[in-house]
C-alpha cells in the first residue's frame, strides 16, 4: 500500500489547496499555519514525528487542527498516530483521508473521520486526482471541528 | 426617573440611593456581554502576496522559448539539453497536448505542475507571475519501458486516466506541456529515479519561468493579493498535511527557489519528515513541490 494515483496530492494540488484557500478566509477561525509532516517508512520513525507534531501544536496552543493524509494503507498508521497525539493533550482534530476498505489502525480519538472516497469503490482507481480533498470535504470537516471546539468551550 | 444633561464639565460627582445604582451597574454588565459574542475582530497582517496572472491561448515547440502574443513558444532544443542535468535521465520528449485531443496515450503520470515564476522577493512574498490556461504534464517509464510508478500507475488513453477539474488537475479548456522522460533501468523504484526526473523538468521550467517574468505588469489578465492574516480572539486553527516521506516516489520537496519547483528546496526526507510549519501564502506560492 502506499500513494496510488488517485490519492496522490499533485504540485497544482497543493498551490490550490481548498483546505487552506477556505480556513484562511474564515473570519471566525485563526490559522496559524500549516503543518507538513512526512510519513516515514519504520514504524518508531511514524511514532516520533507523531509525537513531535503533539508537542508542536501544543507549543502552538491551538484549539483545533484539521489533519488530512494522501495515500492510505501503512499512511494510516501515522494517521491514527497523529489524532492520538493531539486528542491526548486535548486538541480536537478532524481528519480527511481516503479511508478505502477501512483504516488498518483505530484509536479512541478518531470519532470523526471523513472518507475521501469519491468512486465508491474503496480501492486505487488509478485515475489521478479522482480521491482528493474537494471544497465540500473542506466545508464538512470545517463545521465538525467548529462543534467540537465550541463543545471544548473554545 | 433621573435625567441629567452636561455640555461641558471636568468633574462630576452623582449621588443616588443604592437601588437605581444597582440597576444601572446591571444594564451595563448585560450590554457588555452581548458585545462579547461578536466582538471586533482584530485582523494583523503578517505578509502580502501579489499574484499577477497571464493568458495562453497556444502552445508551440519552436526554435527559441518565449511568450508572445499569448502564445507560449518552447525550445525544442531543451529536451536534448536537458539529460545533461542528471546522468540517470537517458531522454527527454515534449510534447503538447491540446483540450480536443485527449485521447492519446501517455506514461504514468507523475505530477501536473503549474508554471508559475517570481518576480520579486521570495516564495510566500513579494511578487509571483503565474501562467494560465496551461499546465505541465510530468510522465515517465525506465530504459527497460517499466512505468514510473510505485502503488498503482496512471499509464493509458489520458481522457481515461486523470479526473479533470478536482483541485490538482486541469480543467477541460487547458493545455497540456508533456515532459517524458526515460531514466536508467531499474531506478523508477529508487529515491533518485524519480527526483532526477523530476529535476530535469524543473529545469525545462526554469526557461519558461526566464520569460513569464519579463512580462509587464499592464499585460496580466487578473491580480490577486493573497495576505497572511492572523485573527486575535478567533479559536487558533492547525492544518496538518501529512505528505509521503518514504523515497522512491514518496516525497515532497519543501521551498524551492521558485513556485512548484524543485531546485533550491529540501526534501521532505531530508528534513527527517518531522513537521515544519508554512504559512498559507507560502503553500498558495507553491512551497510545496510533489515528487510523490
Amino acid at each position: 500500500m502506499g500513494i496510488g494515483p488517485s490519492t496522490k496530492e499533485t504540485t497544482l494540488h497543493h498551490m490550490n489547496d481548498p483546505m487552506v484557500e477556505i480556513v484562511r478566509n474564515d473570519k471566525s477561525l485563526d490559522l496559524v499555519g500549516i503543518a507538513v509532516v512526512g510519513s516515514p517508512q519504520d514504524n518508531l520513525e511514524k511514532f516520533y514525528v507523531a509525537k513531535r507534531l503533539g508537542i508542536l501544536a501544543e507549543a502552538l496552543g491551538v484549539d483545533g487542527v484539521l489533519i488530512y493524509a494522501e495515500g492510505f494503507g501503512n499512511q494510516h498508521i501515522d494517521f491514527a498516530a497523529h489524532i492520538e497525539e493531539l486528542g491526548k493533550r486535548g486538541i480536537p482534530a478532524v481528519g480527511l483521508t481516503f479511508a478505502g476498505n477501512g483504516l488498518v489502525v483505530e484509536n479512541e480519538y478518531m470519532e470523526d473521520i471523513i472518507d475521501l472516497d469519491k468512486a465508491g469503490e474503496g480501492m486505487e482507481t488509478e485515475i489521478v486526482g479522482q480521491n482528493c480533498v474537494t471544497k465540500k470535504d473542506v466545508i464538512k470537516s470545517i463545521k465538525i471541528l467548529k462543534k467540537k471546539m465550541k463543545q471544548k468551550g473554545r | 426617573m433621573v435625567r441629567l444633561s452636561i455640555a461641558r464639565a471636568k468633574s462630576v460627582t452623582m449621588e443616588m440611593p443604592e437601588k437605581y445604582a444597582e440597576l444601572a451597574l446591571k444594564n451595563k454588565s448585560e450590554k457588555k456581554s452581548k458585545n462579547e459574542v461578536t466582538p471586533f475582530l482584530k485582523e494583523k497582517i503578517m505578509r502580502t502576496l501579489t499574484w499577477r496572472e497571464y493568458s495562453v491561448n497556444d502552445v508551440k515547440i519552436s526554435k527559441y522559448t518565449k511568450i508572445e502574443n499569448n502564445i507560449l513558444y518552447i525550445d525544442e532544443e531543451l529536451a536534448g539539453r536537458a539529460v545533461n542535468i542528471n546522468p540517470i535521465v537517458k531522454k527527454v520528449t515534449l510534447r503538447v497536448i491540446k483540450p480536443g485531443e485527449r485521447n492519446v496515450f501517455v506514461n504514468s503520470i507523475m505530477d501536473i505542475i503549474p508554471v508559475a515564476a517570481k518576480v520579486e522577493g521570495k516564495i510566500g512574498e513579494g511578487v509571483t507571475h503565474f501562467l494560465r490556461g496551461m499546465v505541465v504534464f510530468l510522465t515517465g517509464t525506465d530504459e527497460e519501458g517499466r512505468q514510473i510508478s510505485e502503488f498503482g500507475s496512471s499509464h493509458g488513453i489520458l481522457s481515461e486516466k486523470v479526473a479533470f477539474g478536482m483541485p490538482g488537475t486541469p480543467g477541460n479548456r487547458e493545455i497540456i506541456l508533456n515532459i517524458d522522460v526515460v531514466i536508467e533501468k531499474g531506478t523508477g523504484m529508487e529515491r533518485r529515479g524519480p527526483l532526477a526526473a523530476h529535476q530535469v523538468c524543473d529545469w525545462i521550467l526554469d526557461h519558461i519561468r526566464q520569460e513569464l517574468k519579463k512580462l509587464p505588469p499592464q499585460e496580466a489578465i487578473y491580480v490577486q493579493e493573497y495576505k497572511d492574516v492572523r485573527r486575535e480572539g478567533r479559536p487558533k486553527v492547525l492544518i496538518v498535511k501529512e505528505l509521503g516521506g518514504q523515497g522512491a516516489m514518496h516525497e515532497k520537496i519543501i521551498m524551492p527557489s521558485e513556485p512548484g519547483g524543485v531546485r533550491g528546496g529540501k526534501s521532505i526526507i531530508d528534513l527527517g519528515n518531522v513537521p515544519v510549519i508554512l504559512s498559507p501564502n507560502e503553500v498558495r506560492d507553491g512551497g510545496i513541490h510533489s515528487v510523490t
